[in-house]
């Protein structure tokens, strides 16, 4: 089969003529026309594409905008500025990479009046999110137990795709999970009320509707609370080698050598059915509409409508089940650490830093033009970063910001940074999520073929537990971009402050 | 507005395995590359052989599967689909197959497509078939890639020179 060229025109089901997509994997259709606004922004004029309303504005310096020139992500920040109702432009940030409808890393805030939601801008994996907790343990503390403690959260936390927490749920509690979010877990022991203090939105999206997630999103989240997933999700023990600005690591709990635990997971299988359900029945209101997108994962809803109000719904019962789970998986670390050292998780001082979402869609205020509006963002991989001040980030660490946590791949580094001010005027409030992909799966074990990515770990003193060893290849460092040239865009763009980076000590993979 | 009658696909009896791939001219599959996800690209002369090559390029993403799967724990899972057009059938399709696998907790080995009906482009398509499972053991039936859903992204369905070509993108 050709993979090279556009293709030739070949008749549809219906008898029309229409031009077969290019098949050719990393590749637009057409190279994106890029304009350099300032060392940190790129432009795609709103000329570019047909059907454009604003421009897309990439988050890049030449380092990483030098691979996206050919990649369908910047096609597809043009294809999300086709939608009805976009303010601004269509964002991405410097971890952008290729996604479906959405880049990964992509922004898009939508008038409340007149704007639209897509599924698709948020995601499948809905309120996928990261959790940090710190400890008064040391790194030497870990060594010297190290494997234990491998095996021990490897063992505490169900991994692994399709992965069960051993209690099904009944569709009552399901429900009430869906409600609550996080203090579901913590009504039930998991964790401490003030766990909730440090969580985003207290880890209670309101607004959730459980009766508006269809019965086989029940099903597949039935027994997935408190598991952790496939992919590249993970619990990732880790220490503080580097304090940037020691007054906002001391208000999170952090100092240099302290010992933290990180954990990446979402809504598991109730959320990619939510998200598939409602993109299903908004595709087939769009088709009926007669409105035509440039990729039909971008279907959408006008915000106000039945589909987009059952969607909304639904999706804040899926971003609360995913804190629950988020929640339970906190419990279940502070088990493991309190079985390996013996002592209780308050004494080893396994505080939550907090709890964040990447892929969710918020109503928000925000200054547009010098006046306050109300939109919608769409943050599909992407994390608020609200700045100092901000009367939705916790009163605990109002005065320096929204905590930022920013993971990087298992073996290099990690971020915590917080919110800046010009991120409110740049991002509508926003910033990276991670360090991003720059390899395909497949590439990646290609390129990793015979090499013990395991053992090159462990010579790194990374220990790693993981369900299958080939998932290893497939989320080494190789496959993701430089985490330390992407927050540093981040910085210097004046999205977010830099505070602390965490080496990884251990790492669990689904 | 005039409703086409709907074309009726011959139903296949004996599905073909993927090695036969070979021997079959046009029908066969292939794994695309995604930065973050995965896509594939299936092909057959006509629409039930292009859904069930579909599954099998689904099956071989999924899992390793050895010729010795034990016939214990099999199972079908019977199923009807509607959308109203091709493409939308073909997300549904997947996502079917997404779902069998997660629920049972099995591998999805491959599938008997009854019969695929299309009406006018629009106007309404509907899928008849079956599909086959086998639990994963680690030893017969191995994991592999795991795919948490079908997307609409790049997804068509359209004909070919030799009959229909399927592309999607999968979310992993």
């Amino acid at each position: 089969m050709s993979r090279k060229g556009p293709g030739r025109p070949i008749r549809s089901p219906a008898g029309g003529t229409t031009p077969e997509p290019t098949l050719e994997p990393g590749r637009p259709s057409r190279p994106i026309r890029l304009e350099q606004i300032d060392p940190y922004r790129w432009r795609i004029p709103r000329d570019e594409r047909r059907g454009m309303r604003v421009d897309g504005i990439v988050f890049a310096d030449e380092r990483l905008i030098a691979p996206l020139r050919t990649d369908p992500a910047l096609e597809q920040v043009a294809n999300v500025a086709t939608l009805p109702g976009i303010v601004g432009a269509s964002l991405a940030m410097p971890d952008v990479h290729w996604g479906y409808g959405f880049p990964v890393g992509g922004v898009a805030a939508m008038q409340v009046d007149g704007g639209v939601v897509s599924p698709g801008g948020i995601g499948f994996d809905i309120n996928c999110g990261v959790r940090l907790l710190r400890s008064a343990l040391v790194a030497s503390d870990v060594r010297s137990r190290v494997e234990p403690l491998a095996d021990a959260l490897f063992a505490a936390i169900p991994s692994g795709v399709g992965a069960r927490s051993g209690q099904r749920l009944a569709r009552r509690d399901l429900d009430e999970a869906m409600r609550k979010g996080a203090r579901w877990a913590v009504e039930r022991g998991s964790g401490w009320s003030r766990d909730l203090d440090r969580t985003e939105e207290r880890g209670e999206m309101a607004g959730a509707i459980p009766a508006d997630v269809s019965g086989r999103a029940h099903e597949r989240g039935a027994d997935q609370l408190g598991t952790l997933g496939s992919g590249n999700h993970f619990v990732e023990v880790g220490v503080v080698d580097r304090v940037f600005e020691p007054s906002a690591a001391t208000a999170l709990g952090l100092e240099a050598g302290l010992v933290t635990v990180m954990i990446h997971c979402g809504s598991r299988g109730l959320g990619h059915q939510v998200c598939t359900d409602h993109l299903a029945s908004m595709d087939a209101a769009v088709a009926r509409a007669g409105i035509v997108l440039p990729d039909r994962q971008l279907a959408c809803a006008p915000l106000g409508s039945p589909e987009a109000s059952a969607y909304l719904a639904a999706m804040a019962a899926a971003a609360n089940f995913a804190w629950a789970n988020r929640q339970l998986i906190g419990g279940a670390v502070r088990a493991a650490f309190e079985r390996v050292f013996g002592a209780p998780a308050e004494r080893l001082g396994l505080e939550l830093v907090y709890d964040l979402s990447h892929n969710v869609a918020r109503i928000e205020q925000h200054d547009v033009a010098g006046r306050q509006m109300a939109l919608c963002v769409h943050r599909k991989g992407a994390t608020r970063a609200f700045p100092p001040g901000h009367p939705d980030v916790p009163a605990e660490y109002r005065a320096i910001g929204q905590p930022v946590l920013i993971p990087g791949d298992m073996g290099r580094c990690s971020y915590v940074a917080v919110g800046a001010p010009q991120a409110m005027e740049l991002t509508f409030g926003s910033s990276c999520h991670g360090a991003g992909r720059s390899l395909s799966r497949h590439a990646a074990v290609r390129l990793l073929r015979g090499v013990d990515v395991g053992g090159q770990l462990g010579a790194q003193g990374i220990v790693v537990r993981a369900e299958r060893r080939d998932l290893l290849a497939e989320e080494a460092s190789p496959a993701y971009k430089d985490v330390e040239a992407v927050v540093e865009v981040s910085a210097n763009a004046g999205l977010i402050r830099s505070v602390a980076r965490l080496r990884p000590l251990i790492v669990v993979k689904g | 507005m005039t409703t086409s009658p709907p074309i009726r696909q011959p139903r296949r009896r004996v599905p073909p395995r993927v090695e036969d791939v070979q021997t079959l001219g046009p029908r066969g599959h292939e794994i695309l590359p995604h930065t973050a996800d995965v896509g594939l690209v299936a092909r057959a002369g006509d629409l039930a052989g292009l859904f069930e090559e579909a599954a099998a390029a689904f099956s071989e993403l999924t899992a390793d599967i050895t010729e010795n799967v034990p016939s214990g724990g099999s199972a079908t899972e019977s199923v009807t689909l509607c959308a109203h057009d091709l493409t939308g059938l073909a997300f549904s399709w997947l996502n079917e197959l997404v779902t069998a696998g997660e629920l049972r907790r099995s591998a999805v080995t491959g599938a008997g497509v009854e019969s695929v009906d299309v009406a006018a482009e629009g106007a309404g398509a509907r899928l008849v078939a079956t599909i086959r499972l086998a639990p994963f053991d680690g030893v017969a039936v191995m994991r592999r890639t795991s795919v948490k859903s079908a997307t609409f992204y790049r997804l068509s369905v359209r004909r070919s020179e030799s009959g229909w070509r399927m592309t999607a993108y999968l979310d992993v």
